[in-house]
């Protein structure tokens, strides 16, 4: 799979993989890291314990990287995710020559200063990023889940529906605001079935 | 090996053939066709693509993709605004639609940061602008009348 192979010629144009091979490849290959793989789009690359891939999306045109351990269990971790667990939000998006380049300087950069313990696959390091990838999971998910109950709950207090505020904030309890409960509180006391 | 030609196509969004307008039918509320389409076959899915495979991650057997009617138009912005009404449209059959962007638990992992692509988290608002809703058992998003 080379860049040959892409079907749009302008993405070859952004330069993405020179600026992989310039500022990426060497932060990885001393850490024993071997390209397996490139296009226009992805460079793979191994080491004895860990897979990476560098994307540029095809779509969104975000550029990132995922790196998983190659023993089981292989836990999917991006860069992107491993700074959030430092407390730092990064992400990149660059359909330019220059925006690609100085986003693949960005990452290197990162790679460099927070990546030595994932990359090198330290113990104990993927455990704890999956942890902090579920924590983000449970909390993108119920907020989701919860904001049409939500939604329609404030609904049903606007009209005085209280039978349905009682129904819809029951549902979603032990997640329930401060206000959200007050008002919970007040449909059980004016409503039927107390 | 996925082709580059592929990733070209590369789509956050997966979808029906035409077979699943059928799917599309007029009682959509009805919950035994809800059950029906849970297990339909050419369900529609969204996610992630997957460089290594050309394709959506999690994508099963019997799931297809909308990915030939989504080549790069050459911006992040045309892009989504392609992504977005080919998402509105398949959404307009009122056929849940799969989320395979999830962890083992059914959870959504979120575009950023845990997925590189901000097109995800899009998807995600997009189906919930117009009512739809997740189920994380069923890792389906449901439109507003289907539940």
């Amino acid at each position: 799979m080379g860049t040959q192979d892409c079907q749009r010629k302008e993405r070859e144009h952004l330069g993405f993989a020179e600026a992989v091979l310039r500022h990426i490849e060497p932060v990885l290959a001393p850490l024993g890291f071997r390209r397996t793989e490139q296009s226009c789009y992805v460079f793979m690359y191994e080491s004895a314990k860990v897979f990476l891939q560098v994307i540029h999306d095809p779509m969104s045109y975000a550029i990132g990287i995922e790196f998983w351990r190659l023993a089981k269990p292989s836990e999917r971790c991006t860069l992107g995710g491993l700074l959030a667990s430092a407390g730092e939000y990064r992400s990149f998006q660059a359909s330019t020559p220059d925006g690609v380049n100085t986003a693949i300087v960005e990452i290197a950069d990162l790679l460099r200063r927070h990546g030595r313990e994932s990359l090198t696959g330290a113990p104990g390091t993927y455990e704890r990023l999956v942890k902090d990838i579920e924590a983000r999971s449970e909390a993108y998910t119920k907020e989701i889940v919860q904001q049409p109950i939500r939604t329609a709950a404030h609904a049903a207090w606007q009209r005085g529906d209280f039978a349905k505020v009682r129904e819809l904030y029951e549902s979603i309890d032990a997640d329930l605001t401060p206000v959200e409960r007050k008002r919970l509180d007040y449909a059980k006391s004016h409503s039927s079935g107390t | 090996m996925a082709k580059g030609g592929k990733y070209a196509r590369k789509a956050a969004i997966v979808a029906n053939r035409a077979g699943d307008a059928t799917h599309a039918a007029d009682n959509i509320a009805d919950a035994a066709k809800v059950a029906e389409s849970v297990r339909a076959p050419n369900r529609t899915v969204i996610g992630k693509f997957d460089p290594a495979t050309g394709n959506i991650r999690g994508i099963q057997p019997n799931e297809n993709s909308l990915l030939k009617h989504l080549p790069d138009q050459g911006s992040p912005k045309l892009n989504w605004q392609q992504n977005s009404s080919v998402l509105r449209t398949e959404m307009g059959k009122g056929v849940p639609i799969r989320d395979a962007h999830v962890d083992s638990a059914g959870r959504l992992l979120p575009g950023t940061p845990d997925g590189i692509s901000k097109f995800i988290d899009a998807e995600c608002n997009l189906l919930r602008n117009h009512g739809w809703t997740y189920d994380p058992k069923k890792t389906l998003w449901s439109p507003p009348a289907v539940k």
